[in-house]
């Protein structure tokens, strides 16, 4: 499916906002060679161009009340304009970045004082200045850019010091300041990349603002003494009942400036790598396959499911061909490293992505609702009642700025059809089946009020809230410390046995596998590449990666990321056209077949592999 | 407590010292004579001396300001040199109007922000997206006074439904329909550029929320887009735009005018405006201070509200 | 006389720039009162409908009611709408008594008696009698802003109950049109001088003020003229854009407004849905450039009449009045009984070049910069002016000056050429304090150009009162303007000082009948009018 349509479209956009902004640029270079009459003439005086001559072939942006030729008018207010809006918002920007940020992150007697600045600045009337910078120094360009770099460092001080301080209290940043980082290296290294984008985005209006503002002072007639559009807008204000377009032609011209600089500015934010994610995804759905699903609905039955993320950078095909079953009270676990697309699995089965453009292909079916084609409350309901799902990182997991009751309670009360005091009730038993004490307490907390472990209690907590007939964890541990991490993992599989829940479980530990499933998945490039009891699996892996990643038996407290010990390399990011084994560039017993070929599913009883040459019994690991 | 009050009432006291002394000063550097205007075409050499000594001009600067803060210290703000009007009487019947249209229309700006904001979000670079981004830039470079024009022209002279002058301007309270009638053209027009504004600040920041794990498992949870994007995206999304509103109010004090002019408002905008260029000291003056202090409070309400959007900043102990 | 930048017909101008920049509209000014004796058939004093409620817009507040102080345009306007003044104006450039029932003088013209007529109280029920008059004279006279205007009155005095005597220190036969103005204005003596309130004698009442938003005024039960006013109240608010006032008045928002852009004019005059009122043009200001006569080059009157004939007054008009004035050689109206035709250098670009050609082979190059106030619209007008300039060999700057700053500019003579809009007296005599040159010391004489014809023809005017001998005065005074060129005129305002109303609002401006039946004056300068007779429809 051609998903790169809408990633292509946004830097034609900004393409035709450069175009602009270099058209203006040239013709303000070449006004002088251009074919162009004298701004200053008059044209009722050399009879070239009539009073309030309507725009035509004769004056392209028509005449002016003295017949002034509207269009050399424009062309000599593109420099002002250009000047004034660059210099004043690179200058405000920078000086008010650095300003907002130290007091912000800094605090105490240096944000007092900043703060007492900025809200001088922001009240004192930018008009007195004007006209007393005027009076001493003249009517420049150069005064103007002046006054208005002074009045706008405020506004951005204002902005970035709001952000700094909400970042400030960040996890990454309180991180990295526990880990002993100095101050210059958090202002550099953990704020100021994630100030940019409000900055830049505020920048982006302020050049607007600019421009508009000195239009508001031409309004006032304490404008500069270079023909600006302000002024031509102003000018022509009077005039809009009866010849509209010697006001609008400038506005025009002002209005796509101002856009062509904004659109530039989205696609270098887009160049810089930003990522544009998404909750609520443009899904596509693929046919329904064949197979009929069979008579007992089983809490989890995946057929043939194909997962396309249409990215900025091409389309990644995240979930490649997966069909898995898990029947009521099974534990199936889904192993393989970092970016082996074991969480993509997880992700395609309730339908949320970071990315914006999905295609989902095959079926994925929970208690038999068909969650990829079916009525979307029902899909809802299905997934707010039958499924509970446990993230990796419980510090993100938790909406930071909701009390943990809300987050707790929300699905009780959408999907479970509690009241609110019934929900707040059971929000309790669920904490203390989770193990946290004190929990009314608990319940009035924000998140960042409790430690790691906590939280991840309470994320369980969540996900159990409707009684779910299937759960979904996704390496629910890796973010806690190794003594935290024995007890959730124990928490899990105690509620797991209690409930006769159906869990699949995602992790790169496969010695934590071994503990808790029934069935084990070995995920690489998208697919399944293995698939066996885990006895079985243990005792007689057939894929070399699956090989590979007992014999290079993670040390738990790695991080998932440390790469295999025995095969270097990483796992491919998988694209839709590719051919032969995925894992075929690291695999030892690898051959032209399978670079060529997709492996076939070997079955051999219970004991699934997608292998040209799966490894008998007999060979050596 | 009292102690942490009493520290912030001194600070703003500082700076409204700072800020009406700069203002005062740099008011008398402006070029123009009061006493003149007064006095008009026909003023004598001698008469003007006699009108500046009335006005007290003859005195220095700083002799006259302090003058002024001793006064303004007892609410007494001095009167017009040109109307000879109280300079409280004039803030009074100039201050409903502009509070009014500022309420109304930061108002009605984020209600139009909000809903396209997270609309857009929804889908960056999709249809509604592009059209709200190019909307919010048109709005946003659309001069006030062609807006106002325009606006006054559709609904004032060919629909005729609404009025297209604020004119005896009846009390919210006792004819809040009348009023609405006479505000809603201006509220609108105050309000498109802002909306613009916030509609970019907030999409930005929406969008980072998005990537947020927490996010994706709101959707895994089952939980509808709109709840999604109302209770989880938007509120952990608004600092930044809680920082503009609370900036706006201080700028638009002075940046109504525009809209006080073509609206036929008497507000505090043109008042500020016209006795800065008349040198009005002493209603310039009150003006300026009456912008500082509801500068502070309000930048003191944000710095409050900060901590209502994102709990984490509270134990900073902003 | 109108200030500097007193005209905004089709400004975008600041708010404050108007309420700042209008100084003084003083005595020989414009307020004139409904009806008169005289030419045409004048409206009869009566109301066709009576009541309602009239809302108008003006295009500023002014700045207060001190009948003693400098006094806005906008404050006049309202002030013509609460007080009658002495004496009207009436149609071919007379007077007649109004408030007063008699203003006679002795026969050398020193004595002036001013009789009342009986039973006329003032708004708060004091009585207009010869006390009240000779208070509110003497507060005009002692008045540091008015007092150049009565420098010719000795004292005044009460004689009776209805009586005041004005006692002239040289003869001063013209004195009656001074109070057509705001010398004739009355106020109840306990108020004289109060600015914010206003005390007259007029048909409507001031019940409310809200400086620089609006204005309410009420009809006054005891009004002395039986029958007036027509309306309940006037609403008047202050619109100071001209393309919000049109746009009100298309919505119906407003009955009427005063001052439309010349396009408005243009546009309305051919409307059924509106009347475009003008003012009868015997008062018009002009549009004009002072040049300072005492500093080279514009000292030599060949440099003058240079600038004069390089500029097309006919294609200024054309543009910037799109056709709706009329070439000005004075200050003195086209329809004035005193105009006369003179020999004022007409455009002659050629004659120009010669002659700038000839300064410039003799002194070198000529610099000369335009001042005014910052007024977008004012500034074309000088930029139109600037480039006929330079094409005739001067080279041109302009610079704007600080609002308000035109008269201290002017008195300190710190100028070249200044853009002015003034001389809007009724009577030529009324501009006398900026024409005498006082044997040189008088500084309203704006260029400080000294000619003792001029003088001599002001004197004339002033001091007699045989209309023969004060044509003679004021020919004298034309043709000196005309040879001599102080001041290059540029054109008479009559054409666009317009009013505009709705078709129901009827009475504004035309020929208005006095109290004895007499037509008088409806209308000055397009924008000063009488509320009495104004009527709407039922």
């Amino acid at each position: 499916m051609p998903g790169s349509d809408r990633s292509r479209r946004f830097p034609w956009l900004a393409w035709a906002g450069a175009a602009w902004i270099a058209l203006l640029v040239i013709t303000a270079l070449l006004a002088p060679v251009l074919p162009l009459r004298d701004p200053s003439a008059k044209g009722i005086r050399t009879g070239e161009v009539g009073r309030f001559e309507s725009p035509g072939w004769n004056a392209w942006f028509g005449g002016a009340r003295q017949g002034e030729d509207q269009l050399a008018r424009v062309v000599a207010g593109i420099r002002p304009a250009l000047v004034l809006g660059l210099v004043v918002t690179l200058l405000g920007a920078l000086l008010g970045g650095v300003l907002g940020v130290a007091a912000g992150y800094l605090r105490g007697r240096l944000d007092r004082l900043a703060v007492g600045f900025i809200d001088a600045a922001l009240a004192f009337p930018v008009l007195v200045l004007v006209i007393a910078a005027r009076a001493a120094f003249g009517a420049s360009l150069v005064v103007i850019i002046a006054i208005f770099t002074a009045a706008s460092i405020a506004p951005y001080a204002r902005l970035v010091r709001g952000a700094t301080l909400t970042l400030a209290e960040r996890d990454f940043v309180v991180a990295a300041r526990a880990m002993g980082a100095t101050r210059r290296r958090i202002l550099w290294r953990e704020l100021a990349p994630n100030l940019a984008l409000p900055l830049f985005s505020f920048a982006c209006l302020g050049f607007a603002v600019v421009i508009l503002t000195e239009g508001g002072l031409s309004f006032l007639g304490l404008s500069v003494h270079e023909l600006t559009w302000g002024q031509l807008i102003a000018e022509g204000a009077g005039e809009i009942r009866h010849h509209p377009h010697v006001a609008l032609i400038p506005a025009t011209v002002m209005f796509l400036t101002v856009m062509a600089f904004n659109l530039v500015g989205d696609g270098l934010g887009q160049l810089g790598g930003r990522r544009r994610p998404v909750t609520v995804q443009r899904q596509r759905t693929g046919p329904p396959s064949p197979d009929a699903p069979g008579p007992l609905p089983a809490p989890l039955s995946i057929r043939n499911l194909s997962t396309v993320l249409h990215t900025a950078t091409g389309d990644v095909m995240a979930v490649d061909d997966v069909s898995l079953e898990v029947a009521a009270a099974e534990v199936v676990g889904l192993v393989g490293e970092s970016g082996s697309g074991k969480t993509m699995i997880l992700r395609s089965i309730v339908g949320a992505f970071p990315v914006a453009d999905v295609s989902r292909n095959g079926s994925v079916e929970v208690d038999g609702v068909d969650v990829l084609r079916g009525r979307a409350e029902d899909v809802q309901r299905t997934l707010g009642t039958a499924v509970g799902m446990i993230s990796q990182n419980p510090l993100t997991a938790l909406n930071p700025v909701r009390r943990i009751e809300h987050q707790l309670t929300e699905p009780m009360t959408v999907h479970g059809g509690l009241t609110r005091a019934a929900a707040r009730r059971r929000a309790l038993e669920l904490l203390d089946q989770v193990g946290l004490t004190d929990g009314a307490r608990r319940l009035r907390s924000y998140p960042h009020e409790l430690s790691g472990g906590m939280r991840q209690r309470v994320t369980i907590a969540v996900a159990l809230a409707n009684h779910p007939s299937l759960l979904l964890a996704d390496e629910p541990t890796t973010a806690l410390d190794v003594t935290i991490q024995e007890q959730i993992v124990t928490l899990l599989a105690r509620l797991q046995d209690e409930r006769t829940m159906a869990m699949v479980f995602v992790t790169h530990d496969l010695a934590l596998l071994g503990e808790i499933a029934d069935t084990i998945c070995v995920v690489y490039g998208g697919q399944i590449v293995e698939r066996a009891p885990a006895a079985e699996l243990f005792r007689h892996p057939r894929h070399r990666y699956t090989v590979a990643l007992l014999a290079s038996r993670p040390d738990p407290a790695a991080p998932s990321h440390t790469p295999l010990a025995v095969i270097p390399g990483h796992p491919p990011v998988p694209r839709p056209d590719d051919r032969g084994c995925r894992f075929a560039p690291r695999c030892p017993a690898a051959t032209a077949q399978c670079r060529e070929e997709r492996p076939p599913e070997v079955v051999d009883g219970t004991h699934h592999v997608r292998c040209w040459h799966p490894r008998g019994d007999d060979e050596p690991a | 407590m009292s102690r942490l009050l009493a520290g912030r009432l001194l600070r703003l006291l500082a700076l409204v010292v700072a800020v009406t002394l700069v203002c005062y000063v740099l008011l008398d550097a402006t070029p123009g004579d009061p006493a003149v205007w007064r006095l008009g075409n026909n003023a004598d050499p001698a008469a003007l001396a006699a009108m500046r000594q009335e006005m007290g001009l003859d005195r220095p600067v700083l002799v006259r300001y302090l003058r002024w803060l001793g006064d303004a210290a007892r609410f007494d703000f001095g009167t017009s040199l040109f109307t000879r009007r109280s300079v409280g009487g004039l803030l009074t019947t100039a201050l409903p109007a502009t509070i009014e249209l500022l309420v109304l229309g930061e108002l009605l700006a984020v209600c139009i922000a909000v809903p396209l904001a997270l609309r857009a979000a929804r889908r960056p670079g999709g249809l509604v997206d592009r059209g709200v981004s190019v909307g919010a830039f048109a709005a946003l470079s659309i001069p006030s006074f062609v807006l106002a024009l325009y606006l006054g022209w559709i609904f004032g002279v060919r629909l005729g439904w609404l009025p297209t002058i604020v004119s005896h301007l009846p009390s919210p309270w006792r004819d809040p329909l009348g009023n609405l009638r006479q505000m809603f053209l201006p509220s609108v027009t105050l309000a498109v550029p802002l909306a613009a504004v916030y509609i970019r600040l907030l999409r930005t920041d929406l969008l980072a929320t998005l990537s947020e794990d927490y996010v994706l498992l709101a959707t895994a949870r089952g939980l509808g887009e709109r709840r999604i994007m109302w209770r989880h995206v938007l509120r952990p999304s608004s600092t930044n735009l809680v920082t503009a509103i609370g900036m706006n109010v201080a700028g638009l004090v002075g940046g109504a005018v525009v809209i006080e002019r073509f609206f036929a408002i008497n507000g505090v905008g043109q008042l500020l405006v016209s006795s800065i260029v008349g040198k009005e000291f002493s209603t310039a003056t009150t003006i300026v201070m009456l912008m500082t202090v509801t500068v502070v409070l309000v930048n003191t309400i944000i710095d409050v509200l900060y901590a209502l959007v994102d709990p984490r900043i509270r134990r900073a102990g902003v | 006389m109108h200030g500097t930048s007193a005209r905004t017909r089709r400004g975008i101008q600041l708010a404050a720039a108007l309420l700042i920049g209008v100084p003084a509209l003083t005595a020989g000014a414009t307020a004139p009162p409904a009806s008169a004796p005289g030419g045409s058939a004048p409206e009869p004093a009566t109301c066709p409908h009576q009541g309602g409620t009239a809302r108008f817009a003006l295009d500023n507040d002014g700045t207060g009611f001190d009948t003693t102080g400098a006094i806005a345009p906008g404050s006049i306007r309202l002030i013509t709408a609460m007080n009658d003044s002495l004496v009207a104006a009436i149609p071919g450039g007379g007077w007649k008594p109004l408030l007063a029932e008699s203003i006679t003088a002795n026969p050398d013209a020193t004595v002036w008696t001013i009789t009342m007529r009986p039973g006329i109280t003032f708004h708060d029920g004091a009585p207009v009698d010869g006390a009240a008059v000779a208070a509110n004279l003497e507060a005009f006279r002692t008045g540091k802003v008015t007092a150049y205007a009565f420098t010719a009155v000795d004292h005044i005095t009460a004689t009776g109950p209805l009586t005041a005597e004005v006692h002239m220190n040289r003869p001063w036969g013209a004195f009656p049109y001074s109070l057509i103005g705001q010398a004739g204005w009355m106020v109840s003596p306990s108020t004289i001088g109060t600015n914010d309130r206003f005390v007259g004698v007029g048909p409507f009442m001031l019940e409310s003020w809200t400086p620089g938003d609006s204005a309410r005024l009420v009809r006054n039960p005891h009004y002395w003229r039986a029958g007036l006013p027509c309306l309940d109240a006037v609403e008047i608010k202050f619109i100071p854009d001209s393309t919000v006032r049109r746009q009100a008045f298309d919505a119906g928002d407003i009955d009427g407004f005063i001052n439309p852009s010349v396009e408005d004019i243009v546009d309305l005059k051919g409307s059924p849905a509106a009347q475009v009122i003008t003012g009868d043009g015997a008062a018009a200001n002009e549009y004009l450039l002072l040049l300072n006569t005492t500093k080279a080059p514009l000292d030599d009157v060949n440099v003058r009449r240079a600038l004069a004939m390089a500029i097309d007054r006919d294609l200024f008009i054309k543009n910037q009045e799109a056709g709706l004035t009329t070439k000005a050689s004075s200050f003195i109206d086209l329809n004035s009984p005193f105009a006369v035709p003179t020999d004022y250098p007409d455009y002659d670009p050629a004659a120009a070049k010669q002659l700038i050609a000839a300064y410039v082979a003799a002194h070198g190059p000529i610099n000369l910069e335009i001042k005014l106030e910052p007024n977008p619209s004012v500034r074309a007008n000088v930029d139109l002016i600037a480039s006929f300039w330079n094409d005739a060999g001067v080279d041109t700057t302009i610079t704007e000056i600080g609002v308000g700053q035109s008269a201290i500019t002017a008195i300190s003579d710190n100028y070249q050429v200044f853009s002015w809009f003034q001389f809007s007296s009724i009577d030529p005599d009324g501009e006398y304090p900026f024409f005498h040159s006082g044997g040189g010391t008088n500084v309203l004489n704006w260029t400080n150009f000294v000619d003792p014809k001029i003088d001599e023809g002001f004197d004339l005017g002033r001091t007699s009162q045989d209309p023969a001998e004060r044509t003679k005065g004021y020919t004298m005074v034309q043709q000196e303007l005309a040879s001599q060129v102080p001041i290059l005129w540029i054109d008479h305002l009559n054409g666009v000082e317009a009013a505009v109303a709705n078709p129901k609002l009827h009475g504004i401006g035309g020929i208005k009948a006095l109290p004895d039946g007499s037509p008088a004056l409806g209308m000055v300068s397009g924008s000063f009018f009488s509320w009495a007779g104004v009527w709407l429809d039922g």
